[in-house]
């Protein structure tokens, strides 16, 4: 591989362009087309709507909900070391004192913003996976997200340049034709999202009076209907006409589906309101398999303490959002799963903030989970030779763990090599499965929130 | 008209009229949102209104190289300095640009080189200046990244006067030996910009590092190796002077071939001045900002270090929503306006007036493509997409029912959104 290949590489790993929504093929756009007779002579366009949602989940399929935590979370602060004197003389100012940080276990707290993630790590839904990483860390962001965004595991130089969750969505019923396997709340679709043909659809956090979905107007109809048809026809104008006519077409489509998911009161903060969009099109019953959500402000280089406060505050009281939002129906259908590129040097730098570092935890939430902590803490004390955590837990093995026991694909297909299982979750989703006892210590917790 | 004298002619910035910011920027009443907006819509109505747009459009282009964001950095006064730095020197020496860049208070703040002292080096610029800014990954081992760091070290901001400015504090600097690229001296950091961009092989690695960005962001994706080597000759031979790299692209076969001409999609910025210009609206009353966002696009606020990225990063459902509801809204001005003073619609009003024969389908849709700067004689519009405007428009006058068509039915509103939201348009 050469330099340029490299940057491209490294710079498109981080977000592939959204191809969106993906949802019709000019195949099955002409099938469409053409199959039906009068109405859909008149307007091709009309008569394909509402034909391609993906196929309705099954009464044991498990729905993921990704969130990105974007610019190397710092994952000491965020589950604490509370017994390693080392963590407080790297960290005078930065460091959590074991009397703020909310106990998980012997010398294990969580940072003090997380105080719902407590409660529901108290009551046995969150598993904690300790010191994630993966071998000669890359320091920088754009390669490190793309590395956890790809997430191949087999052999190398040969993987694809696909996502890992693309190469799930690749392996459903029809990959190619459907558009709402998975869905990214926001303007771009990161990689991971993408497959060799599954691709993911993106969509806004607010829709407003979207163009496309009041159609009472007959002159806005056919307004509509023939922007839609544009994707019809060759254009001439080359691929990136074609993908914008076929883009338009699909997102006039789309505005009519998910337009009651936007009627209501939201949150305040972005992530608040994209997790309880997720929790809607949930209750809507879409088809959609995985959500990615995102949230940014984690390269805490300075004066980091309130900010990254701020930050984990605000995905306390979003995943809360997503689980409030959800119809009990679909509650036990949900994993949320936290991710980040990196964590942050173990030392704090002289501006109170800290640099790229390395391993870090992440947490894995909802009702199906075995909650506890897995893997082992990245110790302050046990540094590589550049003075970065060790990791113990590779996050292909969190992936693994997801593919096979949540999402029932074949993790060794997705990710080139056989990882195993962590084992963090009681049973799969879905009402078919009897979940297992749940501890007293639950039920009493419940009574004191 | 020989094409070199055409391209000097853009390349001559000279009867651009002075960049004068936005007065909130120097009224202490004025909150920074309030700034912002004011020198966001500023901005775009300079791109539309100057005699030479590629300056401009040269501004954009390295304010996604250099990205910073003012959710970071705080200060629209600093913003419009980098801005200012991006306009008035983005077409000279490679080398200057970066040395003024890296000790302007916008990056110093944005990268973390501001509280960046000597014993506890912070590594975020040092980083980003050569895996974004000048060499691209891989060419550097994490000891360059360290050293440089601690070269940077002291090379601060005063906060003591105000506006705030770049200050250099020697007892905040690492004079010690550093080893940096394999050379091992006192380093300071404007020497490390020096080193990169005039010692080879990193030299010819920045140039071709920059000029492959450059031709992607003015011609098409995927450049040849023949297009590489010939622009990376050109910028090295100058001694990374940008305005003879822009002018070797410009003057390339390939740059009027057939990749170059459907290689690129009009980001969000480009759309909007396209619009803004075609309609004869202003920035300041139609406030694109608002829905600059969801286009992927805000001034000011790239997604990242990294910057934006293109073509169908700009093509999704989000982004696509944004971009038809601010066509709406233009849409809305100009028939609020009542006097239409462009394109179509004041041919319309034009025709009116003199009692002149309804306007045929066929011409209506040309001057609608025409008044968005497709000129059938030189960018015919797709002949596909023409058909199916011309069935609309055939049917939509139809269900009016009214002969007359006057620019205020729904036939010539709803024709000027559709002219916006064409792939012809949508394309640069």
């Amino acid at each position: 591989m050469n330099a340029e290949d490299f940057d491209d590489l490294a710079l498109d790993r981080l977000s592939r362009p959204a191809q969106l929504p993906g949802g019709l093929s000019r195949r099955r756009f002409l099938q469409l087309a053409g199959a039906g007779a009068g109405a859909a002579a008149v307007s091709p366009y009309l008569a394909s709507l509402s034909a391609f949602a993906a196929p309705p989940l099954g009464a044991n399929d498990g729905i993921l909900v990704l969130l990105m935590m974007e610019g190397g979370n710092d994952g000491l602060n965020t589950v604490i070391p509370t017994g390693e004197s080392r963590y407080y003389s790297l960290r005078p100012g930065l460091g959590i004192r074991p009397g703020v940080a909310l106990p998980l276990a012997a010398g294990v707290g969580l940072h003090p913003a997380l105080p719902k993630l407590k409660a529901r790590y108290d009551q046995g839904d969150v598993a904690v996976v300790q010191g994630v990483g993966y071998a000669n860390p890359d320091l920088s962001h754009f390669s490190s997200m793309g590395i956890w965004m790809n997430g191949w595991g087999g052999a190398r130089p040969a993987g694809p340049a696909t996502g890992w969750v693309g190469r799930y969505m690749d392996g459903l019923p029809n990959a190619a034709d459907e558009s709402l396997y998975g869905v990214v709340v926001g303007t771009s679709v990161p990689l991971h999202m993408v497959g060799s043909v599954a691709r993911a659809s993106g969509l806004p956090t607010n829709l407003g009076g979207a163009f496309g979905i009041d159609r009472r107007d007959a002159s806005d109809a056919r307004m509509y209907d023939a922007l839609g048809s544009l994707s019809g026809g060759a254009s001439g104008l080359g691929q990136w006409g074609d993908l914008a006519a076929k883009v338009e077409h699909d997102t006039l489509d789309l505005a009519q589906k998910i337009q009651p998911a936007y009627q209501g009161t939201f949150p305040d903060s972005r992530l608040g309101r994209e997790l309880t969009l997720v929790g809607r099109l949930i209750n809507a019953n879409l088809g959609i398999r995985v959500f990615n959500t995102d949230i940014g402000g984690f390269d805490t280089h300075s004066t980091q303490a309130a900010g990254h406060a701020s930050q984990l505050g605000e995905i306390d009281d979003a995943i809360e959002a997503l689980f409030t939002t959800l119809a009990p129906e679909w509650r036990s259908r949900v994993t949320v799963m936290t991710f980040s590129e990196f964590g942050r040097r173990p030392e704090e730098n002289s501006d109170a903030g800290t640099d790229h570092g390395s391993a870090a935890p992440l947490f894995i939430v909802g009702p199906r989970v075995k909650g506890g902590l897995y893997g082992a803490p990245a110790r302050t004390n046990d540094l590589d030779q550049n003075g970065n955590l060790k990791h113990h837990v590779d996050f292909r093995q969190v992936y693994a763990t997801v593919l096979d026991t949540w999402l029932k694909a074949d993790s060794r297909q997705v990710l080139g090599y056989n990882f195993g299982s962590l084992g963090f979750f009681d049973g799969g989703p879905g009402s078919g499965v009897t979940p297992p006892p749940r501890p007293l210590r639950r039920r009493r917790r419940r009574l004191t929130v | 008209m020989d094409l070199p004298v055409i391209v000097d002619a853009l390349l001559d910035f000279s009867s651009n009229p002075p960049d004068t910011p936005p007065a909130s920027l120097g009224d202490p009443t004025k909150g920074n949102w309030e700034r912002m907006q004011d020198l966001t819509k500023w901005w775009l109505d300079r791109m539309r209104t100057v005699p030479r747009p590629l300056q401009e459009k040269l501004a954009l282009f390295w304010h996604g190289h250099f990205a910073t964001q003012v959710s970071k950095v705080d200060h629209a006064v600093d913003m419009f300095d980098q801005n200012r730095l991006f306009r008035t020197s983005g077409a000279g020496s490679f080398e200057n640009l970066v040395q003024q860049m890296a000790l302007q208070p916008a990056m110093l703040i944005y990268l973390d080189n501001d509280p960046n002292e000597q014993g506890t080096p912070n590594e975020n610029f040092a980083r980003e200046l050569m895996e974004l800014f000048t060499l691209g990954v891989n060419q550097y081992t994490q000891a360059d990244i360290v050293a440089s760091a601690r070269a940077w070290t002291g090379h601060n901001v005063d906060y003591n006067v105000e506006p705030r400015v770049y200050r250099f504090y020697p007892e905040r600097h690492d004079t010690a030996v550093k080893t940096f690229m394999g050379v091992t001296r006192n380093w300071d950091g404007p020497e490390i910009i020096t080193h990169i961009l005039t010692v080879e092989p990193h030299r010819s690695i920045a140039a071709r590092y920059i000029a492959k960005k450059l031709w992607i962001y003015f011609a098409s994706p995927s450049p040849s190796t023949t297009v590489l080597d010939a622009l990376t000759t050109a910028f090295v031979d100058s001694n990374l002077d940008i305005r003879t790299l822009v002018r070797t692209i410009f003057l390339r076969p390939e740059f009027y071939g057939p990749a170059a001409r459907q290689g690129l999609v009009r980001s969000p910025v480009e759309w909007i001045v396209t619009c803004l210009r075609m309609t004869g609206l202003s920035a300041e009353e139609t406030n694109p900002q608002w829905w600059m966002e969801e286009m992927g696009q805000r001034l000011f606020e790239p997604p990242n270090v990294a910057g934006w990225k293109n073509n169908a990063y700009w093509l999704n459902s989000t982004a696509l929503w944004a971009r038809a509801d601010f066509a709406r809204n233009m849409t809305w001005r100009i028939h609020q306006k009542w006097t239409p003073t462009t394109g179509f619609l004041k041919a319309i009003t034009d025709r009116n007036a003199q009692n002149q024969p309804v306007m045929s389908v066929p011409l209506a849709i040309d001057l609608a493509f025409q008044s968005f700067g497709r000129d059938p004689a030189i960018a015919p519009v797709s002949a596909w997409n023409r058909s199916v405007l011309q069935n609309w428009l055939t049917a939509q006058r139809a269900s009016e029912g009214a002969p007359g068509y006057s620019w205020r039915d729904w036939a010539a509103i709803n024709l000027t959104t559709m002219t916006m939201l064409t792939p012809d348009v949508l394309l640069a």
